[in-house]
């Protein structure tokens, strides 16, 4: 029976204009948006393998200059040796922290082109390292980007708005509702061919669209075996395109004429994908203030201040140990001078760290808050998942920093013991200076945060539908 | 005859319950975003003058140390805010918050507040400003959509024609019912909102209150032309859609493709045409370039031997200790204006580059009024690119400023001392931090502002000029029937 309907239905919708308009522009925009997140995906990608290779250059330059020094072919100039640790460590040498993309990155841009995925590593703290953001225009930044992500968090479900809105109501105000009712079938069963016909023709297509387009401009999906990620985005977008058509069966059953159910779900569609998300916003960051900036950079000159006032040590040090001669001075202020700073700076941090610490701590519990608050809105929900996905979420740039301070420490470790003995580093040591490698997180944590997502739109769609269908069940036929 | 339409549609709007939902929800939404805007404006603005005047004491009471330390030790910029931005964030999440000034390096302004934010983050922020270019556009359609084919519908067109309405009257008068209505909700709002907003914010500095009023009054003006494109747009499109339903798809397909698509497809054939390079590829090109400098703090390599002997020829003397001015003065101060000139064409092409993307954008706003009205409210605001890169530029130039007291400091003090002993020997003290000046930024007045964006200003006025011709043209032509 139902299939006799949707036979019925296709006939009826295959006559219309809006199918042969919308259709296309609706294909035309997921092809765009799958190729604009592989190109940012490449551009992410080409960074981070020329950041590394930037890195790899410094160090073998440091090896190739010692090698020289050691067969006799430089003259030995003790400021440009390339193994003085401090000067290495601080300004000499650096590593490139780089966050390669994952396979499936052009599923959403997210965070990614506001938070840089390399860093330089050196041994002054992260804060104060030169930022390595991109230049990009900050107008691109703040109108957001077309990527299939906003294809199909914002415009998808108007398309299903669209198609969905006068389901019943249009039956109604034809005058073939009066037939319809006198037809051995009941109203639920007819709308249910009606949306099942436009279910697997919108959500079908964004499915095949997607998947297919995201292997074929991303065979690495398949290869680094990321293809449960995109059956997951696949699942996720099947549902919440399945809470819009619930929503428009609800608001059938209403009994309302058309153009006031076309208003409701405007007003829908406006409230859940454009005005409570940024509600939501402006609320984790009204209660979970971020200290700002300023104040870090505050705290870190007055940690500087004090400590250097503790430890009642001169910067002005080199100038008194001149007395003994340049060449000597030299050697000493180079050795002795870093023994003294380094612990210092250390100490300043450490006076410095609260403010850190709460920045940290507001940030985590503004992102703790979003978590839950993003429950309300599915097209949040549906956002914050493909992020996930797609490895550009804030958790996921999170946890790269985080690695990048852990490395930083080894970073620091390294050259501090040999600053401590006074002495430079063996060639051992140059050769092998612990190098940054990026650990993606496990499918299996992904997996952990999305769970959520796909149970809450689980929910949104289902208690669309069941409401839908109950009410579709006292449905009278006559206009409210 | 139209003031009685007008007060008749005032009069029926004002009994709709849908208009009167929808408004409270506007209001209510521009309260919270004024109130949060006012907030956190006042809290960033005390702590910017607490961190400038703390960051002042530090630089004055770094200690005696040689002039060249002091420059590493440097100075951050904070970029200012004015009292506008609390309506109109803008851009303000993408910019950089702070500039680190120090020797050899010009830095970009670090800390954007997006790289912190929650992705909840990249749906907007709700500002004054987003309820105003997206919500209140939406409360027009809902008021105009139905004004025409409606009547039409309902049969009572005809009975209007046949009183004898002149059609632009009743048009007229519709818009100003329309008009009345908007006015009804957003001025008394937007005005306890602004008042409160004012309150909140509390005590400006006068540099932050430049030509303040005169931005204001360019900023409403701006907005009512805003709106009175939409309320010409929604009636035309009534007159001309064949039924209600029909004129509310149309229109609302005018608000997502004017308001969503064509600011991102405009952003990405602005990218297109200008592609911006990475960070990369600039800070490459940088490294290339201040390699050909004289690599102050290297006397091994060959551009730092070229140039000693340059400076022993010129001085005609064999030794750097019988310079008439200290060698490392004055090795740090070319490699300084080399740089200078290396960061000029790097960031300067990329400025260009980005008011070039502007331009395509602006072009753009031909297709929609909400992109020429998103730029100018920004401007105005002081949250847009150009600003900026006006605080950008003007720490540049307060850094260079900086670095060359500095070095002439030290080609006077280390006279006639070796290099090791000009920098670490010699030392200078407040007397010498004192001569620079603090760090002190004025934001572009009004006719920059107008002038820079003359091209939004242009196309809405475009706009509005337009679609009150349309609006006249389609109701000389409205069909009883359609």
């Amino acid at each position: 029976m139902i299939r006799q309907i949707m036979k019925n239905e296709w006939t009826l919708l295959s006559r219309e204009k809006i199918l042969y308009l919308a259709l296309p522009i609706y294909l035309v925009m997921l092809i765009y948006g799958i190729m604009n997140g592989t190109e940012w995906k490449t551009f992410l990608y080409d960074n981070s393998i020329e950041a590394r290779e930037m890195a790899d250059k410094v160090f073998q330059s440091k090896r190739d200059t010692l090698d020289k020094i050691l067969a006799g072919k430089l003259k030995y100039s003790y400021a440009e040796d390339p193994r003085l640790p401090a000067q290495l460590a601080r300004y000499k040498g650096y590593e490139m922290a780089t966050k390669p993309p994952a396979p499936t990155a052009a599923i959403s841009i997210g965070q990614s082109d506001v938070v840089p995925s390399y860093v330089k590593v050196q041994w002054k703290p992260m804060f104060k390292q030169a930022n390595t953001d991109e230049i990009e225009n900050p107008r691109n930044l703040a109108v957001g980007t077309f990527d299939l992500s906003f294809v199909l968090i914002y415009l998808y479900p108007l398309l299903i708005i669209a198609l969905s809105y006068n389901v019943l109501s249009s039956e109604r105000e034809q005058g073939t509702q009066v037939l319809l009712l006198s037809q051995p079938v009941s109203v639920r069963q007819f709308v249910l061919g009606k949306i099942l016909l436009r279910g697997s023709l919108i959500i079908g297509t964004a499915v095949v669209v997607s998947l297919f387009g995201l292997i074929v401009a991303n065979p690495d999906i398949l290869s680094a075996g990321y293809a449960w990620r995109i059956a997951m985005m696949a699942v996720i977008l099947a549902l919440y395109g399945t809470f819009w058509f619930g929503l428009a069966v609800l608001v059938n059953a209403l009994g309302k004429k058309s153009s006031t159910n076309a208003l409701i779900m405007m007003a829908a569609w406006i409230g859940l994908v454009l005005v409570l998300p940024a509600a939501l916003n402006l609320a984790a960051k009204t209660l979970y203030p971020l200290p700002s900036r300023i104040a870090m950079v505050q705290a870190l000159r007055k940690g500087d201040e004090q400590a250097t006032k503790e430890s009642k040590f001169s910067r002005a040090y080199r100038a008194d140990l001149l007395r003994a001669g340049e060449e000597a001075a030299l050697k000493a202020s180079n050795t002795d001078f870093y023994l003294k700073v380094l612990p210092l700076e250390q100490q300043a941090e450490k006076i410095a760290q609260p403010i850190f610490d709460e920045f940290e701590n507001q940030r985590q519990a503004q992102q703790t808050l979003a978590e839950r608050l993003k429950y309300l809105s599915p097209a949040a929900v549906t956002q914050i998942a493909f992020n996930e996905l797609a490895d550009s979420s804030a958790g996921s740039f999170n946890n790269f920093n985080q690695q990048v301070e852990a490395y930083h420490d080894v970073w620091r470790q390294y050259f501090l013991k040999p600053v401590q003995e006074n002495r430079v580093l063996t060639k051992d040591e140059l050769w092998n200076i612990p190098r940054f490698q990026y650990q993606p997180e496990s499918g299996s944590t992904i997996f952990g945060r999305i769970f959520g997502d796909v149970l809450a739109l689980l929910i949104f769609a289902g208690a669309m539908l069941v409401i839908g269908f109950r009410l579709l069940r006292n449905y009278s036929g006559a206009a409210r | 005859m139209i003031w009685t339409i007008a007060k008749k549609e005032l009069t029926e709007i004002r009994r709709d319950g849908r208009f009167l939902w929808t408004s409270l929800i506007i209001v209510a939404l521009l309260f919270i975003a004024l109130g949060v805007g006012a907030q956190r404006y006042a809290a960033d603005r005390d702590l910017r003058i607490e961190a400038s005047q703390e960051d002042r004491d530090s630089w004055l009471n770094q200690g005696d140390k040689g002039p060249h330390a002091a420059a590493h030790y440097g100075v951050y910029g904070f970029k200012p805010a004015t009292p506008l931005a609390l309506f109109d964030p803008g851009l303000n999440d993408y910019t950089g918050t702070l500039q680190y000034l120090e020797a050899h390096k010009e830095n970009q302004a670090a800390f954007k507040p997006a790289a912190d934010a929650t992705a909840l983050a990249r749906f907007g922020d709700l500002s004054g400003a987003m309820v105003l270019q997206l919500l209140v556009p939406l409360l027009i359609i809902l008021l105009c959509f139905g004004m025409i084919s409606g009547e039409r519908e309902d049969g009572t067109f005809r009975q209007l024609m046949s009183m004898g309405v002149p059609r632009t009257k009743l048009v007229w008068g519709k818009a100003l019912g329309v008009t009345g209505a908007i006015a009804i909700v957003l001025v008394p709002g937007i005005l306890i909102a602004g008042v409160l907003a004012a309150i909140l914010a509390g005590n400006n500095d006068p540099h932050e209150m430049i030509d303040f009023q005169g931005k204001l009054l360019v900023v409403a003006l701006a907005y009512v032309a805003y709106f009175a494109i939409f309320v010409c747009v929604a009636l035309a499109i009534s007159i001309r859609s064949r039924s209600s339903g029909a004129a509310l798809t149309t229109l609302v397909g005018f608000w997502i493709v004017t308001g969503l698509l064509v600011p991102r497809i405009g952003a990405d054939i602005s990218k297109a045409v200008y592609p911006t390079p990475s960070a990369f590829e600039v800070e490459a090109s940088i490294q290339k370039g201040r390699d050909a400098g004289i690599h102050a703090h290297e006397p091994n390599h060959p551009n730092h031997i070229a140039f000693k002997n340059k400076m022993l020829k010129k001085y005609n003397v064999t030794r750097i200790e019988d310079l008439p001015y200290s060698f490392q003065g004055l090795a740090l101060e070319a490699d300084e204006e080399h740089g200078f000139k290396v960061f000029d064409q790097n960031y300067g092409r990329v400025r260009e580059l980005y008011a070039e993307q502007d331009k395509v954008q602006q072009v753009l706003s031909v297709l929609s009024p909400a992109v020429a009205i998103e730029g100018l409210s920004e401007a105005l605001s002081g949250t847009d690119v150009d600003f900026a890169n006006d605080f950008s530029n003007a720490a540049e130039a307060y850094r260079r400023n900086m670095v060359r007291i500095l070095n002439a400091d030290i080609m006077q003090g280390g006279k006639g001392m070796t290099q090791y002993s000009a920098e670490w020997g010699y030392r200078a003290n407040k007397s010498l931090w004192s001569k620079v000046p603090p760090f002190d930024f004025d934001p572009p007045g009004l006719s920059t502002i107008l002038g820079r964006n003359l091209v939004s200003i242009l196309v809405l006025l475009a706009w509005l000029v337009g679609s009150i011709f349309w609006l006249t043209w389609s109701a000389r032509r409205i069909k009883i029937d359609m």
